[in-house]
């Protein structure tokens, strides 16, 4: 017995991200930066995957809710190159994404390593659940 | 700083993370290709790949790319939204016989793999003397 619906999912997710790969392709005007968000009750973490994109070049803003990548990826100035084959797309791009809940502006954390930009929000002291008190 | 990020594995085939590296799945990177007249050079875009996470192979004419990303799963914290799943980058290309296959070199700096295809010199054209 084959377990039918996974091999599915899984060929199904296989046809998707190269569909997505060649649409990619096709659209060049700007760059896709994929990301990925990851939480639980007092952090989000946001994945994003900028590779060849300088430190210089990105930008992020959050708002209480809101978290903003943008940046550029420039294309090398390479006078004596001939360009045979291009699938990487150049341009500015911005990302936008609503937070679960409002954070603290003041504990952000941003770290960009080997192209993937990784930022941590902590959710505000203020929007954090609170028991009440039953009173007698 | 949050220490929620695992730090790099040591053996990148096998990233200390939530899910198990035998479980990715695989992805195609977008590459670019460039010629510098004595070079073929393979641009690919292997986002969170380490130099210890590339493998290059040659066999026959054939050369295959394999870049595993160190992990980015953050410790303790559950996926909400997944556009790229922790994934391994595969892509095989075929080599013309004027490339060097002996002198293939490659880099990565920030995600981006850079592999360098020398040409084979070739030696000046010699004439033949007719007797």
């Amino acid at each position: 017995m084959y377990p039918l619906p996974n091999l599915f999912s899984s060929r199904f997710h296989d046809l998707v991200t190269e569909f997505d790969r060649l649409s990619r392709t096709v659209d060049q005007r700007s760059p896709a930066v994929p990301l990925n968000i990851w939480s639980d009750d007092d952090a989000v973490a946001v994945t994003v995957e900028v590779p060849g994109i300088a430190r210089a070049d990105l930008g992020i803003e959050a708002t209480a809710d809101t978290l903003t990548i943008s940046g550029e990826r420039k294309a090398a100035v390479e006078p004596t190159t001939t360009s045979i084959l291009r699938e990487r797309a150049y341009g500015r791009f911005s990302r936008t994404v609503t937070l679960p809940w409002r954070i603290d502006p003041e504990r952000v954390e941003a770290r960009l390593a080997n192209g993937v930009l990784s930022v941590v929000l902590r959710r505000a002291e203020s929007d954090k659940p609170r028991r009440i008190a039953v009173a007698a | 700083m949050f220490n929620l990020f695992s730090q790099p594995a040591s053996a990148p085939a096998a990233p200390a993370t939530s899910a198990p590296a035998a479980s990715w799945s695989e992805a195609t990177p977008n590459v670019e290709l460039l010629d510098t007249g004595s070079d073929l050079v393979l641009v690919a875009e292997v986002p969170g790949v380490a130099a210890n996470g590339l493998d290059l192979t040659v066999e026959g004419d054939r050369l295959t790319l394999t870049a595993t990303p160190t992990t980015q799963v953050p410790k303790g914290l559950q996926p909400l939204h997944q556009e790229c799943p922790p994934r391994r980058f595969t892509r095989s290309f075929v080599l013309s016989e004027t490339i060097d296959s002996a002198r293939i070199s490659a880099s990565v700096n920030d995600g981006v793999a850079r592999i360098t295809l020398p040409r084979r010199t070739t030696s000046a054209p010699r004439r033949i003397i007719v007797k």
